[in-house]
């Protein structure tokens, strides 16, 4: 961890983020627009499977995903703004921060769930979906831990600063 | 300013700002994200379809969508009253908060237009003159929503505009 830490500093975008107090908000701005995007399309596919707008043709649905990934791509970009350029912390404080490595865990199952979406046949299986026809239980289960997933992600991406509630708590 | 510093300090204004619990601030705000998340993403969604986006996928199905959008702009009124109460005196004198109220109604007339002019009849569209007031409508939809994320973040960075934050 220590050595992440250490990987992960960056001199250069500390002084980007310092060079204007302009920098951090707008950052900020674009990892909640981001957010939107991922959580609008890819939230649209989840509903969609749940049997929400079961109007949707499923493949037409799964033309947003490119937006989500969009979004998603932003929000790596400025995440790592977030913890390499900020001048009043160093990484491995994120790092050694409970809420942001539960984000990140999130993220990873979320991660491993979209591989269980495309490589185990589930995502051909609903892209031949008709309006109004129902998803098999497979994809309704992607679907279902594909919001509560990405919900966590959010959850646990705004505790990073409230993150001694958790140790009040419990 | 008496009424507001008397809500900040009622009980419920001191629970929001100061208790421990997972549901205060820390709570509401994380609902406040889920919120913004659903009903930004989805009247993004809308907007950018009725835009030209995604041509292929039918527009009539997109009238479900607006249920969660009202469920999650409820989530967001009541977290966000919540919060204001926690933090009156600050929220309620920053324009930059009155800014964002401000695209945040427009956003929800926008909305309410759409789901009640657009989606009344989606087969109108075929009309140019429809199609033309859709788009329209698509377009200040998108910019009020994006004007209601940066307003609502820099709420929390007055000094940037040179107002002093208490």
């Amino acid at each position: 961890m220590e050595l992440l830490g250490r990987l992960l500093e960056s001199p250069m975008l500390t002084s980007f983020v310092s060079w204007s107090s302009w920098v951090w908000p707008v950052c900020e701005i674009f990892h909640f627009v981001g957010m939107a995007l991922l959580l609008g399309t890819v939230g649209i596919l989840d509903l969609r499977l749940l049997g929400v707008a079961k109007g949707f043709p499923v493949a037409q649905v799964q033309r947003l995903i490119p937006w989500g990934v969009f979004g998603f791509v932003i929000n790596v970009i400025t995440g790592i703004v977030f913890v390499s350029g900020d001048p009043f912390a160093l990484p491995i404080e994120k790092l050694n921060n409970l809420a942001f490595q539960l984000k990140m865990l999130f993220m990873l199952i979320a991660g491993i769930n979209i591989l269980a979406f495309y490589l185990t046949g589930v995502s051909r299986a609903a892209s031949a979906l008709a309006p109004g026809d129902n998803a098999p239980l497979s994809a309704k289960v992607i679907a279902a831990a594909s919001l509560f997933l990405w919900l966590g992600v959010i959850y646990f991406g705004r505790m990073i600063m409230y993150v001694d509630v958790f140790y009040t708590q419990f | 300013m008496e009424l507001l510093t008397w809500v900040e300090n009622s009980a419920l204004g001191t629970w929001v700002r100061e208790s421990p619990s997972a549901w205060a601030y820390s709570g509401l705000i994380s609902f406040h994200a889920f919120g913004l998340a659903f009903v930004v993403g989805l009247s993004w969604a809308i907007a950018l379809r009725i835009l030209g986006f995604a041509p292929g996928l039918p527009l009539a199905p997109m009238e479900k969508l607006f249920p969660v959008i009202w469920i999650a702009f409820w989530v967001n009124a009541v977290s966000g009253a919540l919060l204001v109460t926690g933090t009156a005196t600050n929220d309620l004198t920053n324009p930059v908060f009155f800014t964002k109220m401000t695209f945040v109604v427009l956003g929800v007339v926008t909305v309410w237009l759409l789901k009640n002019q657009v989606f009344r009849d989606p087969a109108s569209l075929n009309t140019r003159a429809a199609a033309q007031k859709a788009r329209i409508l698509a377009a200040a939809s998108l910019a009020c929503w994006a004007g209601a994320i940066v307003a609502g973040r820099l709420v929390e960075y007055p000094v940037l505009f040179g107002l002093r934050k208490e």
